[in-house]
């Protein structure tokens, strides 16, 4: 593996949280018109 | 599939790779043998019931040879002790069986001339001649172990796990197909395009599914060990979930299956209940064989001693001929009194029933109680002086456990041999509502609102009703402790045995309660409820993870003109990914209050837009790692191994829940902080 800049993945990991944050409320929207269980 | 991955590195001489998968591959087969087959367990013990040795009239002399050798016609002879050996009707002589290991009924049944003493039955007292009418696999018992062999049902657990691979396995073929393609287009050459192949297989492949599955059930059997719930089948814990019709059994599930005094009539102006009590103990065996007896002499004892003492000068045991049991007494003064108990219309030879007797006697027959008449008297002067009911309780917790099956959205019905009335009795007393079905075939198909109580069902029966619920699209529950109960057990998607089931039907139930009631199963349907949702969960991550990094490496090919991603970084993906997603086998959660069903097709819809949503931050981040930053191919593989760890944690800690992740207090939201790293 090459390395990467710890910069990039500091950029990553608050890019990730901010993915997660949205990718919860798209769940909540989502399983609030399709049943799953 | 995951053997393809394993013999794809050997060709390309990856050795590291291959050994990393075939030990996935490994934990997943070790897992899985924990798996049983009960069927076969059920048949081994029915056989091993069935090897018997019987008394035999040949030739004029009486031989003992194995019940495998007797032929219909035969005539038997049995005897105190002795085990019937096939299906007889008896010619001479009358019989008390204990027949619990056929029915679970602990009350033995008497036989007399004329009817059928059923294989595998004990005879507790009496003796008999009988001639076989069916043998092996045609006699009552072997019947049950044919239906017990045939029955079967798919388990939802098996159809989902298959529904989400054929899914993922249709999507994830056409990606393979077309980086492939690509890659040919662009003339990568076979050695980049066949580690590519590899990589893309290693990302398609649920390796961890099946696994999860047995981990989440395994570690749910632990739980209810502790609380007195066996499982013999692990997809059991799954199938729990699904329940939303349960079959109880009447005696021994929802009574206490002891015979206790239910009620006492005293006819004759003067006695008391308790004066009755006193008499008919007087009249009854101490030594505990005879189950009315020891009722009889448990209720006198708790009403305590009546009048005077007695001496008991004679005392003839119950005569099932005479269907009486009677004792001469002495009271203090020296006069002598004869007590009679029996049958009402046997006692009929020894005291006429007065009006008022017959009356209460028709309202106990109607409640389904089984009642006796007590006569007493002088010898020349008896008169019939009370009336006592047998039943069998139902247990203290019958009726608020089946209010909480209610609460958790669950149908109770009642399936019994008994008789109406008796179960109708019992049904109004635990609280169980409703009509109750009419003597008849079963249908192939019904609604379980449509009935509250099934009696008189054979256990062909149950196990129809079982199939009939099915039909109708319900998931069942059935409860049961005789073998003949064996076959329902064995159809229904849960089979419960209950502590005291007889082992054929422990064999062949998914659950065995180690406590008696059925207070474990609400436990148990609890337990089964949280074990789908943690594997639910899981599964909706393992779609949404899967397709879109497949994907990204696709995405990444067109971007860069090269694999961003090599077999060995998919491999440490695959076990930051998909084998840490297995805690989620522990995860806490809260069981939901209705019935779970597998709806992958909905599953499947709700994966494609979380999936398309995860896929554009993929790609976005890839591209600005591409073209702003200007990483060369070896750091686009390293970003895009932190991108797959990162995004795929974030996404099983959003995933753990149906509702806002973080909507629960601050430790939720923190393992979405934590989920990076």
């Amino acid at each position: 593996m090459t390395p990467i800049a710890p910069a990039i993945l500091g950029a990553l990991l608050a890019a990730t949280l901010a993915y997660g944050l949205a990718l919860d409320f798209i769940k909540v929207a989502v399983l609030a018109r399709l049943r799953i269980d | 599939m995951l053997e393809a991955t394993i013999a794809l590195p050997v060709a390309v001489g990856e050795r590291l790779e291959a050994l990393l998968i075939a030990a996935l591959l490994f934990l997943n087969v070790a897992l899985g043998a924990f798996q049983e087959n009960r069927a076969g367990a059920a048949l081994a013990l029915l056989k091993e019931r069935l090897t018997l040795q019987a008394r035999v009239r040949r030739d004029g002399d009486w031989v003992t040879v194995p019940a495998a050798e007797l032929v219909l016609g035969d005539i038997v002879q049995l005897s105190l002790g002795s085990v019937v050996p096939g299906d007889a009707r008896i010619v001479a002589g009358s019989l008390l069986l204990d027949q619990s290991m056929l029915t679970g009924e602990s009350i033995p049944a008497e036989v007399e001339a004329g009817k059928i003493a059923y294989a595998g039955a004990l005879v507790r007292r009496g003796e008999a001649a009988a001639e076989i009418v069916a043998t092996g696999t045609r006699t009552y018992f072997g019947r049950a172990a044919e239906l017990v062999r045939i029955a079967h049902v798919e388990s939802s657990e098996q159809q989902a796990v298959l529904g989400v691979v054929r899914n993922l396995t249709i999507v994830n073929f056409a990606i393979i197909i077309g980086i492939v393609a690509y890659a040919h287009a662009i003339n990568m050459g076979a050695a980049r395009i066949i580690p590519l192949v590899l990589t893309a297989l290693l990302s398609a492949v649920p390796v961890a599914l099946p696994a999860t599955f047995t981990l989440a059930a395994t570690l749910g059997a632990k739980t209810l060990a502790l609380k007195g719930v066996l499982l013999t089948r692990l997809s059991a814990l799954h199938e729990a979930a699904m329940i939303d019709v349960l079959c109880a059994d009447k005696t021994g599930t929802l009574t206490a299956n002891e015979l206790g005094v239910e009620a006492v009539r005293p006819i004759e102006n003067g006695y008391t209940e308790a004066d009755i009590l006193s008499l008919v103990a007087l009249a009854s065996s101490p030594d505990g064989r005879d189950p009315i007896d020891t009722a009889v002499r448990a209720a006198a004892q708790r009403t305590g001693p009546r009048g005077q003492p007695f001496e008991v000068l004679r005392f003839t045991p119950f005569d099932p001929a005479a269907k009486m049991a009677e004792a001469f007494v002495r009271d203090q003064a020296g006069r002598q009194t004869r007590i009679v108990k029996g049958a009402p219309a046997a006692l009929a030879a020894v005291a006429a029933m007065p009006s008022q007797g017959a009356a209460e006697l028709l309202s106990l027959a109607a409640a389904g109680y089984r009642t006796l008449a007590v006569a007493c008297g002088s010898p020349e002067d008896m008169r019939v002086v009370g009336l006592i009911a047998f039943g069998d309780p139902p247990r203290p917790d019958s009726a608020s456990l089946l209010a909480e099956l209610d609460t958790l959205g669950i149908r109770t019905v009642m399936v019994t041999g008994d008789a109406r009335a008796t179960a109708a009795t019992v049904a109004q007393e635990v609280g169980l509502e409703g009509p109750i079905y009419p003597p008849g075939t079963i249908p192939d198909k019904v609604s379980p609102d449509d009935f509250a109580v099934y009696a008189g069902v054979f256990p062909e029966d149950k196990f129809r009703l079982v199939r009939a619920f099915q039909q109708g699209g319900h998931a069942v529950g059935m409860c049961g402790d005789g073998a003949n109960d064996a076959p329902a057990l064995r159809q229904a998607q849960m089979g419960i045995g209950i502590s005291s089931a007889t082992d054929v039907a422990k064999a062949a139930a998914g659950i065995v309660l180690t406590d008696p009631g059925l207070g474990g199963i609400v436990t148990f349907i609890k337990e089964g409820r949280s074990a789908f949702l943690r594997v639910l969960t899981y599964t909706l991550s393992i779609l949404v993870n899967k397709s879109a990094t497949l994907v990204v490496l696709g995405a990444g090919l067109v971007m860069t003109g090269h694999a961003v991603l090599t077999p060995l970084l998919q491999a440490i993906a695959m076990l930051a990914g998909d084998f840490v997603t297995m805690s989620r086998a522990a995860d806490r959660v809260r069981p939901s209050s209705h019935p779970n069903a597998w709806r992958v097709h909905n599953l499947t819809l709700a994966a494609i837009p979380l999936g398309m949503f995860k896929l554009c931050f993929y790609v976005g981040v890839l591209g600005i790692g591409w073209f702003l930053l200007h990483l060369n191919p070896g750091q686009m593989r390293t970003l895009t191994l932190v991108l797959l760890v990162f995004a795929g944690q974030a996404t099983v800690y959003v995933l753990r829940e149906q509702g806002i992740c973080g909507a629960r207090g601050l430790p939720r939201s923190c393992s979405l902080l934590r989920s990076p790293f």
